[in-house]
């Protein structure tokens, strides 16, 4: 945005040097990452290879490697892309973020986080600090489907799936979007059916037409609502299938 | 006009002291302030990765890095490549095998499979592909791309067995 | 023909010169060129497609930190007066045999009056960084009244358009036509015939390195060099002496290494000529350098035709007449005049006998970028009419779409063959030679096979999945004229010095030319010295666009080289006292034939050329060992090529995946194998962008909504299969080495090659793709169309 001088700031503070914002760990059951932690650097953990697969596969769909070579957990989640993959992730793993300030931290978690295009609940003078996300159970399944025209674009649609099943039941269903909308935000009625209904074709069919139903998708020159709305459709389908074949 | 900010910073092994404007691009800094011109602009918003290089052994886009950014690191360029005028295998495999027609994404797609490489030493025709999707090359149509840098794996692997 | 066996290098997948200072990173790029007190110009571009210049503040700007000037158009104009431009001219044969009217809305230096679309520039900064120029921009103030834009080129057309350039009166710039026969009385005698329209849309070259100008004035020679990211130095330079009022002796312009052109570096814009006159004004050297941004907004756009057609066949699939009437968005000016527009006329036909033949155009300004030629240049919009024709008649009487192409080709036996209109050369079209139907047969074969494609396709429709076949044929005139010329110059140190006009951008001029000399003077190609676009070089050249300079640049050595030898070989005998008759050239020497040891190295034969005492020329030989000669081709040589590809289409989601591609091309007698193989897989990826990613949109006020290349998407590694070549080559007949033009080719197949697939893929749907690019969305929507169709089969479409 400065090369395009859209913005033209007076003074820019670089985080760069602030080493001890770029960590991962593990506390109490809680993935706990430095807003400062590279993409690349999370792509390549096996903390989160491990304990936050959903993340470990939507890491991969972000642009290329020398973007993530830069671009960090942090500064994508607070930049809010409307087609990012990260805010998508935070939301379907329930994720929180510690925002920190002149008047001390908070907690924010993700549904309240995401408020609009490239707009967060961040005052001015707060800085993220730190992304929790909880250890997905061993037995979750998940799936991130995204379509985009080409390899590393940002989603024109994205979804990102999580299930977990005791039996026939679903026990818990999260789904989150991102590109259909101008904030990633969680499909809370398709949610609800499965945790209903359970994983079977009809009720994935019956969730995924409620996740069309339900999202006020972006209009724009690379896709129509319309086309978002469909997507949205197909890929919750797809992921919902994907995510419950895991075990 | 802000006070140029002084850096310090290694490239290809050389060590430099300058100073610049806190909004210098990295890549206009290598270019104009240390006179590297191998490293190219070919968008300067971040998409076309012309300007790739090595920060600290990681393959990045200079053009929407500030060059402050850089003070402390240690940067490679395309012309740290050759040792003595000898071509690295990279570029030699590109030579054999026209992995270049302009040469103008040429040191991009370089230091994207060098870094490539590094993580991946051996790599499928498909992995070659989705890393240097990174690198927009207009001439070749990537073919001959890809066959340069699987032969430059091969040798790449074979002479680090030989050394160990 | 050059004699056989004397071949050594031609042919031969020679490396490539060019490679050892590209990849140390020290090529010279017009971008990397650094002088002395040199300044730094940015533009001011209009922010709206259409309106009148109030007026213009420069005073803030001109105040700015380290700024030297600020031009408005409006004092520009004080400054420099209007100098009419020279289009690419059209020779006396084509104007007076082709129908045609062309206007010509000149591009003004900086606009003065009125901008006439986004990206016009109306003002220019001059300072010490390309930073403070840039601030100093953002300072320049305007006003504007705003006019309306005219985005569509048929509503440009309609009573009561805006209209772009007033002086005309109307937005229909130029109009040209082609025929043949009686195509009207062939189509009402037709069994069958169909209509549709196809829309080749708007797109461009996109090389990585922008262009760019760097210019020096010499205040002790009054002269003036200006380097250029060009692919036509003589014309930059016969314009900048015109708009200058300096002799052309006194300018020279030079491209040094340039970062893919493509074509839309192919003519001379603007920024050539305003650069180097700040340099002259300012007396030091001026650098400008586009930025991508700038390039997306200024620099010429392509394609952007909208073809309606009416064809008649019979019932085997013979098009017995061919009705084509076309419109050419030309964007607010057109630099090339009818170039490209005459291209589509003339190769409509295609590899296809066609007897009767009608071809229309009007060419119509609008508000968005000027366009020109770009890779191709009109031949990929006439390839998607006719083959996606192809393609409609084989669905409409259920035949495949290769059978109807093969009987339609013209076959081996047929050739030579009028096609019976001109080229743009003013000459008849008369295919050269070539053998259609192999090519098609080789293409399928590369694929797998129609026979084996149709059981795979049945069987995935079974399964749900959707795979399609699509083929695209072209036939291409390459090594167009007027001219172009090589000077041969032998030194005293025995190298060959080969200088000429044409401009390279990647081509790898350096190592076929030397390829080509070394077997013209039986010497190692190390010992050749190449020298290109510079106009220092030689005083005349034509440069490179057209898939021209392979074909005539060789000749032209040929030629020069064949005069040269003559003047060689008297000076040799001298030497040698024996006669010119009794010598061949054999490894660096003027050899007596049949006598090893009785020789003269061509180096000395250099030194007794020299003028002086004890010169060792005999009488009536004078001095020097050089020639030149401009070669003027007879006409166009015809390479042509199928492409074919299969595709699976994900009708949930409307993506599309090229599974395979193969290009059976001709392009005669290849002189580098390897870089051959290099152009047909680059234009290829570069049509394959255009067919499925890349294309401009504007909006209804003529704003340009893909401004960067996050909007404006270039094919990457991922979005491309592995290309499968295979060779066919017919010898040209009309240079000394056979060689036919191939920079092109690939780019013109591409994009109906998609569609046909991709149609061929949802013909359960009945979806026809005529427009380009296919885009994913367009699938959804023809699925769901045809769906809502099945249900309703009532309902007219």
């Amino acid at each position: 945005m400065m090369n395009f001088r859209i913005v033209s700031p007076a003074a820019i503070i670089d985080l760069n040097r602030i080493p001890d914002l770029a960590y991962i760990r593990t506390e109490s059951g809680v993935v706990r990452i430095g807003a400062m932690t590279r993409q690349r650097t999370v792509e390549f953990s096996p903390i989160v290879a491990e304990q936050l697969p959903l993340l470990a596969e939507a890491v991969k769909h972000i642009a290329h490697l020398p973007i993530r070579s830069r671009g960090t957990i942090g500064g994508s989640i607070a930049h809010a892309d409307p087609a990012a993959e990260l805010p998508m992730v935070l939301q379907a793993l329930e994720g929180e973020v510690v925002a920190r300030g002149p008047a001390g931290e908070r907690l924010i978690k993700a549904a309240d986080l995401f408020k609009g295009l490239l707009a967060t609940s961040l005052a001015d003078d707060e800085l993220i600090v730190e992304v929790r996300l909880a250890l997905m159970p061993g037995r979750a399944g998940f799936a991130v489907e995204e379509f985009a025209r080409r390899r590393g674009d940002f989603a024109i649609a994205a979804v990102a799936a999580v299930v977990e099943r005791a039996g026939e039941r679903c026990t818990k269903a999260r789904l989150a979007t991102a590109g259909v909308e101008p904030a990633s935000a969680r499909l809370t009625a398709a949610e609800e059916i499965l945790e209903r209904n359970g994983l079977g074709d009809s009720a994935i069919e019956e969730a995924a037409a409620t996740a069309a139903q339900m999202v006020s998708p972006l209009c724009d020159h690379q896709a129509s609502a319309e086309y978002r709305r469909h997507l949205t459709r197909v890929l919750t389908e797809r992921a919902l299938r994907r995510a419950r074949s895991v075990h | 006009m802000p006070e140029p900010i002084p850096i310090r910073l290694t490239v290809n092994g050389e060590r430099f002291e300058k100073r610049c404007e806190p909004r210098k691009l990295l890549v206009d800094f290598l270019r104009e302030d240390l006179s590297l011109t191998g490293t190219h602009v070919g968008c300067e918003h971040g998409v076309c990765g012309a300007c790739t290089i090595l920060f600290n052994g990681e393959a990045v886009r200079s053009c929407i890095m500030l060059a402050v950014q850089a003070d402390g690191a240690e940067l490679c360029t395309i012309e740290g490549l050759a040792r003595n005028g000898e071509f690295h295998p990279l570029q030699q495999a590109f030579h054999e095998n026209h992995g270049l027609q302009c040469g103008f994404c040429t040191p991009g797609m370089l230091m994207v499979a060098l870094d490539f490489l590094r993580l991946n030493p051996s790599p499928t025709e498909q992995e070659i592909r989705e890393a240097i999707s990174a690198v927009l090359c207009r001439c070749t149509g990537y073919r001959d791309i890809v066959r340069s840098i699987a032969a430059a794996a091969d040798k790449m692997r074979m002479s680090s067995a030989v050394t160990g | 023909m050059a004699e056989p066996g004397t071949m050594r290098h031609i042919g031969h997948s020679m490396l490539r010169r060019e490679d050892r200072r590209l990849l140390l990173g020290k090529g010279q790029y017009v971008g990397d060129l650094e002088l002395p007190r040199m300044l730094h110009a940015a533009f001011v571009r209009s922010p709206v497609a259409h309106a009148r210049i109030r007026s213009i503040d420069l005073v803030r700007a001109s105040a700015a930190p380290g700024v030297a000037l600020v031009l408005s158009g409006i004092s520009l104009a004080q400054l420099l007066p209007n100098v009419p431009d020279h289009q690419v001219s059209l020779p006396g044969k084509w104007r007076t045999a082709v129908r045609h009217r062309i206007l010509n809305p000149q591009q003004a230096l900086l606009a003065a009056d009125k901008v006439r679309h986004v990206g016009e520039a109306f003002a220019v900064v001059v300072a010490e960084s390309r930073y403070a120029a840039e601030d100093a921009a953002m300072l320049v103030g305007a006003e504007f009244d705003p006019l309306p834009a005219v985005v569509d080129p048929k509503e440009g057309l309609r009573p009561g358009a805006p209209i772009v350039h007033e002086q005309f009166g109307t937005n229909l710039i130029s109009e040209l036509a082609a025929a043949k026969g009686d195509v009207r009385g062939a189509l009402r005698g037709a069994p069958h015939r169909l209509q549709r329209r196809f829309h080749h849309h708007r797109y461009a070259a996109l090389p990585i390195e922008c262009r760019g100008v760097v210019s020096a004035y010499d205040a002790r020679t009054q002269s003036l060099t200006s380097w250029s990211a060009t692919q036509v130095v003589h014309w930059v330079r016969r314009e900048i002496a015109a708009t200058l009022g300096m002799t052309e002796a006194r300018v020279r312009c030079v491209a040094p290494d340039v970062g893919g052109g493509f074509g839309v570096k192919g003519h001379v814009y603007p920024e050539d000529l305003l650069i180097p006159f700040l340099a002259r004004r300012l007396e030091r050297p001026v650098k400008w350098i586009e930025d991508r941004h700038e390039h997306l907004m200024c620099s010429c756009h392509s394609r952007d035709q909208i073809h309606d057609v009416e064809i008649g066949f019979d019932d085997d699939g013979r098009i017995l007449a061919f009705h084509d009437r076309f419109l050419v968005d030309c964007g607010a000016f057109n630099p090339i005049g009818s170039g490209a527009v005459y291209n589509t006329i003339a190769h409509l036909a295609g590899p296809y006998r066609i007897d009767h033949f009608a071809a229309e155009a009007k060419i119509v300004v609008t508000n968005k970028v000027p366009n020109a030629p770009y890779r191709g240049a009109g031949r990929p919009e006439a390839a998607l009419v006719t083959e996606r024709a192809m393609d409609l008649i084989a669905r409409h009487l259920r035949l495949e779409p290769a059978e109807v192409r093969r009987r339609n080709m013209i076959r081996p036996e047929e050739m030579p063959y009028s096609v019976g209109i001109l080229y743009r050369d003013g000459e008849p079209i008369v295919y050269d030679g070539g053998d259609y139907p192999a090519a098609l047969k080789k293409a399928l074969a590369a694929v797998g096979g129609l026979a084996a494609f149709r059981c795979r396709q049945s069987e995935a429709r079974r399964e749900g999945r959707h795979l399609g076949l699509g083929i695209g044929c072209y036939t291409e005139g390459t090594g167009a004229g007027p001219f172009e010329g090589a000077t041969v110059r032998i030194e005293p140190s025995g190298k060959i010095l080969v200088a000429s006009g044409a401009c390279p951008q990647g081509q790898g001029m350096e190592t076929i030319f030397a390829q080509i000399a070394a077997d013209a003077w039986s010497v190692d190609p190390e010992d050749v010295v190449i020298s290109l676009a510079d106009t220092a070089a030689i005083p005349m050249g034509f440069g490179t666009v057209a898939s021209r300079s392979t074909v005539t640049l060789s000749a032209a050595i040929h030629h020069a080289s064949e005069r040269l030898r003559k003047k060689t070989f008297d000076i040799a005998a001298n030497l040698l006292e024996c006669g010119p008759e009794d010598l061949e050239l054999r490894h660096g020497t003027v050899s007596v034939i049949g006598v090893p040891g009785m020789a003269v190295p061509l180096g000395k034969v250099a030194q007794a050329a020299r003028p002086g005492w004890d010169h060792g020329r005999p009488p009536g030989v004078e001095a020097g060992l050089e020639e030149t000669y401009y070669w003027e081709p007879p006409t166009v040589t015809w390479s042509y090529a199928v492409h074919a590809a299969v595709v699976e289409v994900d009708i949930a989601t409307g993506g599309v995946k090229i599974e395979r591609y193969a290009v059976a091309h001709d392009c005669g007698v290849v002189v580098n194998p390897m870089l051959v193989e290099g152009q047909i897989i680059g234009g290829t990826v570069q049509g394959i962008g255009g067919a499925l990613l890349e294309r401009f949109v504007y909006d209804a006020e003529g704003q340009l909504l893909t401004g960067s290349l996050m909007d404006y998407m270039m094919p990457t590694a991922s979005d491309v299969p592995d290309i499968t070549l295979v060779h066919q080559s017919s010898p040209s007949p009309l240079n000394p080495l056979g060689v036919k033009g191939l920079g092109e080719g690939g780019a013109i197949a591409p994009p109906v090659v998609i569609a046909n697939a991709v149609t061929d893929a949802l013909a359960p749907f009945q979806a026809e793709f005529n427009h380009t690019p296919v885009m994913p969305e367009q699938i959804v929507t023809a699925v769901r169309v045809s769906a809502a169709r099945a249900q309703h089969p009532g309902v007219q479409r």
